[in-house]
């Protein structure tokens, strides 16, 4: 008879074996949050109810938003404590094994590979930045159209007008990710987030990570702060996000299972 | 949105206890990335449909607020396109339909 509540083991990210920092006190499902050692790397991880983070509660939740917000951002705290300390992979969920044996076996397995990944990764942060059009050009109010040549005349040129415009925001927006790029190890440019996702109304024109050194941290903000003033007369904004764990820049090779078809 | 002068670069330090950016945070942990192979392999749903499906059966925003998630209380949607004057709910169904098709599609593709 099992007297026993059964249990899964949720892996946050992996850390250099001999990493010295202090492991958060509470994880997913205010669970504490533990360190499996395989050699060369560790594990953070947690121990939760199957019943609520098992494969029967994933089949459940799997296009559960509010579920996985929850999971998503109780995952991510952890990580993000973590990476305040020293270097980590963090892992994609959902990142579920059926004990520590388990855990231990697939680090143990890949253990060269991933302490080469932290390793290039070390003393390298992500940081996250957003373009927004949040303005108009100005454009005056033209007076009422005396025929009907003369509205068809200034329709032309409104089109061209935008047109225009386009191709400008285009031109800058491409300089912006340039010039940060310069500042970064690696960068990397994303579909830009749906509205339904950023939550805000304004056209996204850039979503892009960026693997910066952290003693290069100053001069990439400063290069943010020319990009903003570069980009305010043109009506875009810029937002940064971070310091990430390297989530855009841990890929492992292309014998890894994830790169496979 | 009528203003043509935005303010400086927004900067949103997640080393301070502030809410994090929660559209970053799941486009991360959702879709980037290591994948370590475990014992659940859920095929994630395109991330994009799957948080405008959010917006669309969030029924009560009291239980988002607990949660401590408001980002989708922006105010009334408003089409990411450029010059779409469609009205956002039929815009997001527009889009979530086109989405599960291109998913419908790869999963056929992948001989489901």
């Amino acid at each position: 008879m099992d007297v026993e509540p059964a249990t899964v083991v949720h892996a946050y990210g992996i850390v250099g074996g001999d990493a010295t920092f202090d492991l958060p006190d509470v994880g997913v499902g205010a669970a504490g949050v533990a360190l499996l050692d395989a050699g060369p790397v560790s594990g953070v991880f947690s121990i939760l109810p199957e019943s609520s983070y098992g494969a029967s509660a994933w089949a459940e939740h799997a296009e559960d938003a509010v579920w996985l917000t929850k999971l998503a951002t109780e995952h991510h705290r952890v990580l993000g404590a973590l990476v305040q300390d020293t270097d980590v992979l963090p892992l994609r969920l959902p990142a579920m094994y059926r004990d520590e044996g388990h855990l231990h076996e697939v680090l143990a397995s890949e253990a060269t590979l991933f302490r080469a990944a932290l390793e290039s990764l070390h003393d390298h942060l992500e940081w996250s930045v957003h373009l927004y059009r949040v303005g108009e050009p100005t454009t005056p109010t033209p007076e009422r159209p005396a025929s009907g040549r003369e509205y068809l005349r200034r329709r032309t040129e409104a089109v061209t007008h935008r047109e225009l415009a386009r191709v400008k925001r285009e031109q800058l927006v491409r300089e912006a990710y340039a010039s940060l790029a310069d500042l970064s190890r690696q960068s990397v440019a994303n579909p830009p987030q749906d509205s339904a996702l950023s939550g805000r109304p304004e056209p996204m024109l850039l979503n892009s990570a960026h693997l910066v050194c952290r003693k290069h941290e100053r001069l990439f903000f400063t290069a943010v702060e020319e990009t903003a003033a570069r980009l305010a007369p043109v009506g875009i904004t810029i937002e940064v996000t971070g310091p990430w764990p390297p989530y855009n820049f841990v890929e492992l090779g292309a014998d890894h299972p994830e790169s496979q078809p | 949105m009528t203003t043509n002068t935005p303010q400086g670069p927004v900067f949103t330090d997640n080393r301070q206890p502030a809410p994090q950016n929660l559209a970053d945070v799941l486009e991360r942990v959702l879709d980037k990335g290591i994948v370590v192979v475990g014992d659940i392999q859920v095929r994630l749903l395109d991330i994009e449909l799957l948080t405008i499906k959010i917006r669309l059966m969030v029924a009560s925003v009291d239980r988002a607020r607990e949660m401590g998630i408001s980002w989708w209380e922006s105010d009334p949607f408003v089409s990411g396109v450029e010059e779409s004057e469609d009205s956002g709910t039929a815009a997001l169904e527009r889009r979530v339909r086109e989405l599960e098709d291109k998913l419908d599609g790869s999963r056929s593709r992948d001989g489901r």
